[in-house]
């Protein structure tokens, strides 16, 4: 009984134990909408660097910046030029092409890695645009690949006919797809994009131009 | 969802923390994380019970950094600190009962802040610390047998 007396004395004692002031709402939620945001921002960071679009975008710079190396150092010693055609030609080569033929393989490897991302961009791109997944990063990646392509078209890859022929399709729809960009939800465009790809055989001739395996392997193989 | 709730998350922080800095971080991470964790919400408990959950979780977390880093500072002032202040001065109930309350375990301290102090019905608590009513109900015993103890001489004086 006493007990109980005493507890309600203390709980009544208590009741001044930390006693909180006016809670800062307004301050708090600005801090929380801050927080969030840069929380996203990071989110964002990190899915951009590890999408694999910016992996595929990485794998191409650097089988690009093997080739202009090798290239480089082999044109002194061969005395080729640069803007030798590629030759694409199962044929064995003997040692004293080995230097050039290696070039082109690189150059072949990055453009085979272009056409590759290529084709898993276009396979999922009327999807994403009817689906209203097109976001900001779709759109940033459709730009890239435009400029991969035009990178290619200008390299010693661009030389050989069959690479040439697909990059410049390749180059054609992927400038209409990033005027689509600019006028969204225009149906006409996509249904005109779309049969475009259709009519050209786009795709089964991209799938026919990228060897079967992981073209990492490709790298690997030449290196 | 954040008008509704903040008033009692914040003065549950408050209340265990006594620091109006960390009452407010703490606040701030609840919200941030129920709202990422929204969507994962499948609204079998209330959502003023499901707040709690994350606002005790994140409290008990918080603290526990909190107290490992007081320890240290207290470690350092121990060897060069000031005293206590001057002896023989008797602090009064309420300041006996707040150290009391601090020296009290985690879990005793948070069942009885939340049902004594700012009214928590003991479902309430048991849903939020994701233990039994009777659970919650035997803490606050022991909680309370606890202050009792500390508070003994006092509770003498005051009986007779």
């Amino acid at each position: 009984m006493m007990e109980d007396r005493f507890d309600d004395v203390l709980k009544e004692a208590a009741q001044d134990y930390n006693a909180p002031p006016e809670t800062p709402k307004d301050l708090m939620w600005a801090r929380i909408e801050a927080t969030r945001q840069e929380r996203e921002r990071r989110r964002q960071q990190v899915r951009v660097l590890y999408s694999p679009w910016t992996r595929w975008g990485v794998g191409i710079a650097a089988a690009l910046a093997i080739g202009v190396g090798i290239g480089r150092l082999t044109s002194v010693d061969s005395g080729d030029s640069i803007g030798e055609p590629v030759a694409i030609s199962p044929e064995p080569t003997t040692s004293s092409e080995s230097a050039p033929a290696t070039r082109h393989l690189a150059y072949k490897v990055a453009a085979t890695q272009h056409l590759s991302r290529a084709e898993m961009f276009l396979t999922s791109f009327r999807m994403n645009l009817a689906a209203g997944t097109a976001d900001a990063e779709f759109w940033t990646d459709a730009g890239e690949l435009l400029a991969g392509t035009r990178l290619l078209l200008d390299s010693p890859a661009g030389n050989d006919p069959v690479f040439n022929e697909l990059l410049g399709e390749l180059e054609l729809v992927l400038v209409q797809i990033v005027q689509l960009s600019y006028e969204r939800g225009n149906e006409t465009e996509l249904e005109l994009l779309t049969d475009g790809i259709r009519r050209k055989g786009l795709l089964p001739r991209l799938r026919t131009a990228i060897p079967a395996g992981p073209a990492t392997g490709m790298v690997g193989g030449v290196l | 969802m954040y008008d509704a709730h903040v008033d009692r998350i914040y003065r549950l922080a408050y209340r265990m923390t006594g620091d109006e800095d960390l009452a407010q971080e703490f606040t701030q991470e609840t919200f941030i994380r129920a709202f990422e964790k929204l969507k994962q919400f499948r609204g079998e408990a209330a959502l003023s019970t499901w707040l709690h959950s994350i606002a005790t979780s994140v409290i008990y977390n918080g603290m526990r950094k909190v107290t490992r880093l007081n320890k240290r500072h207290v470690d350092l002032n121990e060897t060069t600190g000031p005293s206590d202040g001057p002896a023989g001065v008797e602090p009064d109930l309420r300041k006996r009962l707040a150290v009391a309350i601090d020296e009290l375990p985690h879990g005793y301290k948070t069942v009885f802040v939340m049902h004594d102090i700012e009214g928590y019905k003991h479902e309430e608590i048991a849903a939020a610390l994701g233990v039994r009513s009777g659970t919650s109900k035997a803490q606050l015993s022991r909680a309370r047998a606890k202050l009792r103890e500390a508070l003994a001489d006092y509770a003498e004086e005051w009986a007779s």
